[in-house]
C-alpha cells in the first residue's frame, strides 16, 4: 500500500523527484525569462519616452 | 523557393494549425480566452501570411494587413485570452471594450496614412523596407498604438505564462505545465524580441523569430493542454488548459 506521505514519483501529475530540469533548468529559466521580459518592457518605454528613436 | 519565402510560409502554416487547435476548444467548451488566443493567433498568421505574398508582389492592402495584424494588434488579442484565463473578474470585459476601441483606431490610422508604393522592392523582406514604404511622419503616428499594443501582449502573455509556470512549480505539480507555459513564453519572447530588433533596423531577424515563436507556442501549448492523471484544472490558474 503506497504512503500517501511519500512524494509520487512516478505520478506523471506531479513533477518527478529529484529532477536537474525542475530543480535547476526551470527556475533559472523563470528567472531570466523575467529579466527578459523586463528589459523589453523598459526598452519600449524608452522609446515612447523619446529616449531611443527607431 | 527562398527563405524569405520559405519561412513565413511555415510559420502561416504552423499559425492556420494552431488557430483551428483553439477555435475548435472554444466552440466545444465556449470559454472566451480560446476566443482570444484563437483571434490573436490569427492575427499573427495574417501576418506571416501577408509576408509570404509581399515576397512575390507588392498589395497595398495585404502591407496594411501585415503592418496591422502582425505588428500592431496579435500580441494585445493572445494577451486578452490570457487576461480572461487568469482573472475572472467583470473589469475584464471592461478591457476588452478598450482593446476593441482601440483596435477600430489602429485599423482607421493605419488605413488612413499615404504609403509611398514605389520604394517597395520586390525580393527584399517587407521587415526590411516597411519604414520606407510608410512615410516617416506617418510613422511616428502608428509607432505609438504599436509599442501599447506589444507591451500589453508581453506583459499579459509572457508575464501570464511566467505566473502560471511558476505557480504550478512551486506546487509541484502538473509538469506539463510548467513546460508548456515555459516555452509559451519564450516562444512569446522571441518574436518580441525580433520586433525590437526589426524596429532597431535588423529586419531580417523577424522571419526566423516568428517561426521559432510559432514552434514553441505551438508545442507549449499542446503540452499545457495534454490532460494528466487525477489533474484539477481549477486549481490554479494556466495559459492553457
Amino acid at each position: 500500500m503506497q504512503d500517501p506521505n511519500q512524494p509520487r514519483s512516478n505520478d506523471k501529475s506531479h513533477m518527478p523527484a529529484n529532477s536537474a530540469l525542475y530543480e535547476k533548468v526551470i527556475p533559472a529559466a523563470l528567472v531570466l525569462m523575467g529579466i527578459l521580459t523586463v528589459a523589453l518592457i523598459l526598452f519600449a518605454a524608452f522609446v515612447l519616452l523619446g529616449v531611443i528613436h527607431l | 523557393m527562398s527563405i524569405i519565402q520559405i519561412l513565413p510560409f511555415i510559420s502561416t502554416a504552423i499559425m492556420l494549425g494552431f488557430t483551428i487547435y483553439v477555435l475548435q476548444r472554444y466552440f466545444v467548451r465556449r470559454a472566451p480566452h480560446f476566443l482570444f488566443w484563437g483571434i490573436g493567433l490569427a492575427m499573427f498568421g495574417a501576418g506571416s501570411f501577408a509576408e509570404v505574398y509581399l515576397s512575390l508582389a507588392w498589395s497595398r492592402a495585404v502591407f496594411i494587413i501585415w503592418y496591422l495584424c502582425g505588428a500592431i494588434l496579435n500580441p494585445a488579442w493572445i494577451g486578452q485570452g490570457t487576461l480572461y484565463l487568469l482573472v475572472r473578474k467583470r473589469w475584464v470585459h471592461i478591457v476588452t471594450g478598450v482593446l476593441i476601441l482601440a483596435s477600430l483606431i489602429s485599423a482607421g490610422l493605419m488605413l488612413s496614412i499615404p504609403i509611398n508604393d514605389s520604394a517597395f522592392q520586390l525580393g527584399m523582406p517587407i521587415s526590411q523596407q516597411y519604414k520606407a514604404i510608410i512615410p516617416a511622419a506617418s510613422f511616428n503616428v502608428i509607432l505609438i498604438p504599436t509599442i501599447i499594443f506589444g507591451t500589453d501582449g508581453l506583459i499579459l502573455l509572457v508575464g501570464g505564462a511566467l505566473y502560471s509556470a511558476f505557480l504550478f512549480w512551486r506546487k509541484r505539480v502538473l509538469p506539463n505545465r510548467v513546460i508548456g507555459n515555459v516555452l509559451i513564453a519564450a516562444g512569446a519572447l522571441s518574436v518580441a524580441f525580433a520586433s525590437e530588433l526589426t524596429g532597431l533596423g535588423f529586419g531580417q531577424y523577424l522571419y526566423v523569430g516568428e517561426l521559432v515563436a510559432a514552434i514553441l507556442m505551438f508545442i507549449g501549448f499542446l503540452s499545457a493542454a495534454r490532460p494528466q492523471p487525477n489533474e484539477t484544472p481549477q486549481a490554479v490558474p494556466a495559459t492553457a488548459d
